[in-house]
């Protein structure tokens, strides 16, 4: 009974939810009315939006010093996370057969025990990190910590049914995941989507001023 | 009339017959039964043995462990029955697992009767609200990633050492075995982080464990336990010292034999395999007991947990138990104070939480 709801009904409501919330969330970003800028450009603007959104990956030479605990801490769960979302057979597999149609190399079993491996140094650092330095705990709203908690059960209850030979297993890490696209929209976790009109506004605000970023 | 009295008669004369026979047969598979019953007690009181058990016999040897030779290339490729693992199942069974048991329940019983019957030690003239920081950021977060990391691993490996006299009982075979192999493909994902929180506990912790003055008197002393003089107590007691080693001890003895289970290959030897599982599983009870009593010492001693919540502690409690790790503190602090204000001409103001930040990521 349970298992045919989290297989079913549960899957597509969720999958229905993250998709809807994602492109009306984007879509609010990007088509927001905005002042319009009326002084005489500097410089063009795509040029600063594309070099922004690329340069952004490497932290400021001044700010690395103070962050450099978050920002490694952030690249090897980052990575890690990627790896495993993209990269897992059984992910691989599981996209092939239910939305694309296609499939790409897997990770051998060895690399995606050390993709997780990152993964969870990462984050439960990150994490600890949030809770223990007083700036991030002052900064951290209640959002932030289910976004975390949730990332975590994920990726925990994938990795303990790793072996696929027990349904239950399976079913509890696909409820997890439900749990995680349905949270996704309304949360922080809107990131991995939102950085891209972020930096893109920035850069291309930034090329107009004649502004090197 | 007649022919039709003939055919009842022949009837009845046919039921009984094939009655007879049925009963027969019964009673003779009764027979072959009890004697085959009977055969084989007698079988079992004669050791009379089958020519299939002399062969395997032969090839276990006993208690020795044979090899022959074979063209297949292995290591083990010449052993038919190794009776090494026969003998570490015996003993993982019959020592490890009820002793270690007994231990843990040990451990348990004695932090019940100290939480029972020792009062908690309250701040000496209570809480002053004036606080010191004692831990820098990446000393709590170090702290707390090794209290997920063995917690995590205490969990699933107690799960995969006891749960099957302890889960099968309560829940059943079924709801068993998916609980072990996501306790396997836990304890195994998880474990190399272990080795990552060793080293960030060498790194943050080991120049506040050295030996240091007043330490062998606070051994001989159990800490002022049974006396009501005050000990000068530095950064960390011998108690906390010992502590300090214990784990960092224990935690390298897991990850060694964790990783040589956890790559057989390179440790082909069975022999060698068995001892590391049980060093493994010895140090692991270990480390939980002592962690049973480090819950219970912080505990027990108020004010002790704000070290590792929000890294500063009441200065009460700082005088009281670390008296010249306070003392140095206060006069470090003042002196940095006097040379600021000297250089800055009182311009520049050092606030105690950039403090914390800079010295956390230095």
């Amino acid at each position: 009974m349970i298992d045919s709801f989290i297989d079913g009904p549960l899957w597509y409501f969720s999958l229905f939810i993250f998709f809807a919330g994602v492109i009306l969330r984007l879509g609010s970003i990007i088509f927001s009315k905005h002042k319009v800028d009326l002084s005489v450009a500097k410089g063009p603007e795509t040029p600063g939006a594309l070099r922004t959104l690329f340069s952004r990956f490497i932290p400021d030479k001044g700010l690395f010093k103070h962050i450099k605990f978050q920002v490694i801490a952030g690249y090897v769960f980052h990575l890690g996370l990627f790896a495993v979302i993209f990269f897992a057979a059984p992910h691989i597999k599981f996209l092939d057969k239910h939305f694309l149609g296609f499939s790409w190399p897997a990770l051998p079993h060895w690399g995606f025990l050390v993709a997780a491996q990152l993964a969870f140094l990462g984050l439960i650092l990150l994490w600890l990190h949030r809770i223990m330095s007083p700036v991030s705990r002052l900064l951290s709203t209640k959002g932030d910590h289910i976004s975390s908690i949730l990332t975590f059960v994920v990726l925990l209850t994938g990795c303990l049914a790793l072996l696929e030979s027990f349904s239950s297993l399976r079913l509890l890490h696909r409820f997890s995941v439900e749990l995680f696209l349905i949270y996704f929209p309304f949360s922080s976790l809107m990131h991995a989507f939102t950085f891209v009109p972020s930096r893109i506004f920035t850069g291309a605000w930034f090329g107009r001023r004649g502004i090197k970023s | 009339m007649t022919k039709l009295k003939h055919f009842w008669f022949l009837g009845i004369m046919m039921m009984l017959f094939s009655f007879n026979i049925n009963s027969v047969s019964a009673t003779e598979n009764l027979k072959d039964a009890n004697s085959g019953l009977a055969d084989a007690v007698s079988l079992q009181q004669e050791r009379v043995q089958s020519p299939g058990s002399d062969l395997w016999r032969n090839v276990r040897q006993r208690d020795a462990t044979i090899s022959g030779r074979t063209q297949v290339k292995g290591l083990k490729s010449g052993t038919l029955i190794d009776t090494k693992n026969n003998q570490w199942r015996k003993v993982r069974r019959e020592l490890l697992l009820p002793y270690g048991g007994y231990f843990l329940m040990g451990a348990l019983g004695i932090i019940a009767l100290l939480f029972l019957f020792i009062k908690r030690q309250r701040i000496p003239n209570g809480k002053s609200g004036q606080t010191v920081t004692r831990m820098s950021t990446m000393q709590m977060i170090t702290h707390w990633f090794l209290v997920v990391i063995v917690g995590f691993m205490s969990i699933t490996g107690l799960l995969l050492l006891f749960g099957r006299f302890v889960i099968i009982p309560l829940m059943g075979a079924s709801a068993f075995s998916p609980i072990a192999s996501a306790s396997k493909e836990g304890h195994n994902l998880m474990g190399p982080l272990l080795v990552v929180a060793l080293l960030m506990m060498l790194i943050y912790y080991v120049r506040h464990n050295f030996p240091a003055k007043g330490d062998l008197k606070w051994l001989l002393t159990v800490g002022g336990l049974f006396s009501k003089k005050h000990l000068e107590v530095g950064y960390f007691n011998a108690g906390e010292k010992i502590l300090y080693w214990a784990t960092i001890v224990l935690c390298t003895v897991l990850s060694i034999t964790g990783l040589l289970l956890l790559f057989p290959y390179y440790e082909p030897t069975i022999d060698r395999t068995q001892l590391a599982l049980l060093i493994h599983a010895i140090a692991a009870l270990a480390l939980i007991a002592m962690v049973f009593g480090h819950i219970w010492m912080v505990y027990t001693v108020e004010g002790t947990f704000d070290a590792m919540d929000t890294g500063e502690v009441d200065e009460n409690w700082a005088k009281s138990h670390h008296s010249r790790w306070y003392k140095e503190k206060t006069q470090t602090n003042e002196d940095d104070e006097g040379e600021l204000s000297a250089s800055s001409e009182g311009t520049i103001s050092k606030d105690p939480s950039s403090e914390k930040e800079q010295g956390a990521y230095s």
